[in-house]
């Protein structure tokens, strides 16, 4: 149990990399695709670790369930706001990189 | 890891919070402001978990966060799309966007001395304020944290008679029941204004057919995926919205909060233009508006024949009567906001068309 803890306790690190990583990419990359592109990395494949790893820290099932629906609602959210900033942001004709 | 290590997430919090509402009260641009507000929520109904206040939480989230946010944003898009028709280009962000959306009084300029007497205004309501409180602690109410442990353990006491197990709805629709009925009398008096304020006194509520006949761009940009997304996301949200409304009698939640969830979910497919939800003259939407309030005053009309106070509940039936009165209350609730969100969209829509016509931008 004590070892379930311990590999949880690093996939939420290992979490935590991605979403630093993503902040630090929506604040250093040019343009908005580019800067949407670390964002989305950190909503997705961060928060899935992350949460991977609350799940084995989880004290019962239902609570893991839980935080799996929440990564699937987020990342369904995360998808579609990203489109709707990507499509904006063609349709205005600011993804030139030079912003 | 224990309960020490918390109070580096509070300060944390604490910190955020003040940061973010500085931003948000201080910034020039009025869209930053928003989203900075929008932001600020969420850290709040942070604070509110960290708190152990979960139904604020909730409302702070889906109210004061969300459709708030929503609104302001409306708000926004249409002072900017009247000053680009008006004004041309006006010197940016000066004015917040209650200041913008005024303008479509027809008050464009404003001296100095209007500002001094907002802050004369605002100065001797605080001034009030406190003078209020003063003589309320002279008068020999308890010091707040007294005053708090003693409610806290009143409403703990006359739980089980309460016809709910959760104290914070035992407050709203059972103690305090005199108080929610004028909270909900407040709204119904601001959709009031809302619907007379905006074009939906005309009698027309479908986006497509504000006024002018303008197709919003919303409808005809929403892509796919955010369509599908809406489609399994909407149901979600409204079972979401119903277990709300039911847990509110044993857990963290309630009208207020199914009531926001459910206006939520009908904002997403409007601005989506998936649905036209008819004239506002509709029955249905008149009935929705008003049917809480009518509720309530049932209630206090049966008290009263019953020979109780006013708005008591007879422990009898009360755990039936506040269900009824909370879906009756979050059918209000949700049709205020959506009215409310509507309601700026189709005002703006209008500004949008005359924008175009009067060859803007």
């Amino acid at each position: 149990m004590s070892a379930l803890a311990v590999v949880g306790m690093v996939l939420v690190f290992i979490g935590v990399l991605f979403f630093v990583a993503g902040s630090i990419g929506l604040l250093r990359f040019p343009g908005v695709h580019s800067r949407l592109h670390a964002l989305s990395k950190a909503d997705s494949v961060g928060l899935g670790i992350l949460i991977t790893g609350v799940c084995l820290i989880a004290p019962d099932w239902l609570t893991a369930l839980k935080l799996l629906a929440i990564w699937l609602l987020v990342m369904a959210a995360s998808a579609a706001s990203s489109l709707l900033i990507a499509g904006m942001a063609r349709n205005k004709g600011i993804c030139d990189g030079h912003d | 890891m224990g309960m020490t290590s918390w109070w580096l997430l509070d300060l944390a919090l604490a910190g955020l919070i003040l940061v973010l509402g500085a931003i948000s009260v201080c910034s020039r641009d009025p869209q930053r402001a928003v989203v900075m507000f929008i932001a600020f929520g969420l850290a709040l109904a942070l604070a509110w978990v960290r708190l152990a206040a979960p139904d604020l939480a909730l409302a702070e989230a889906a109210i004061g966060s969300g459709l708030t946010g929503v609104l302001l944003l409306q708000a926004i898009k249409q002072g900017a799309r009247a000053d680009s028709t008006e004004n041309g280009k006006r010197e940016q962000g000066a004015e917040g966007a209650d200041a913008r959306s005024e303008d479509h009084t027809g008050e464009h300029t404003r001296g100095p001395g209007w500002y001094w007497l907002s802050a004369v205004l605002i100065l001797m309501f605080a001034g009030m304020l406190l003078y209020a409180i003063h003589t309320s602690l002279n008068q020999g109410i308890p010091a707040p944290v007294d005053a708090a442990v003693t409610l806290a353990e009143q409403a703990q006491q006359s739980l089980s008679s309460s016809g709910v197990s959760n104290p914070v709805t035992a407050v709203l629709l059972n103690y305090r029941l005199y108080d929610t009925l004028l909270e909900l009398a407040v709204l119904l008096a601001a959709v009031l204004g809302v619907l007379a304020l905006g074009n939906l006194a005309s009698g027309n509520m479908a986006p497509g057919k504000s006024g002018v006949g303008a197709e919003p761009e919303a409808m005809t940009q929403a892509p796919g995926p955010l369509l599908a997304l809406l489609r399994w996301l909407v149901p979600v949200i409204i079972l979401t919205s119903g277990y709300l409304l039911w847990a509110g009698a044993h857990a963290p939640g309630g009208a207020f909060q199914a009531g926001a969830m459910l206006a939520g979910a009908f904002a997403l497919v409007y601005l989506c233009g998936l649905v036209a939800p008819g004239p506002i003259s509709s029955k249905a939407w008149r009935a929705s508006l008003v049917v809480a309030v009518a509720a309530f005053l049932v209630s206090a009309l049966i008290s009263v024949l019953l020979g109780l106070p006013m708005l008591t509940i007879p422990s009898a039936f009360a755990g039936m009567q506040i269900l009824l009165m909370e879906i009756a209350a979050t059918l209000s609730v949700a049709a205020t906001l959506a009215v409310a969100v509507a309601g700026g969209l189709a005002w703006s829509e209008r500004d949008a068309s005359q924008a175009r016509q009067g060859g803007g931008q």
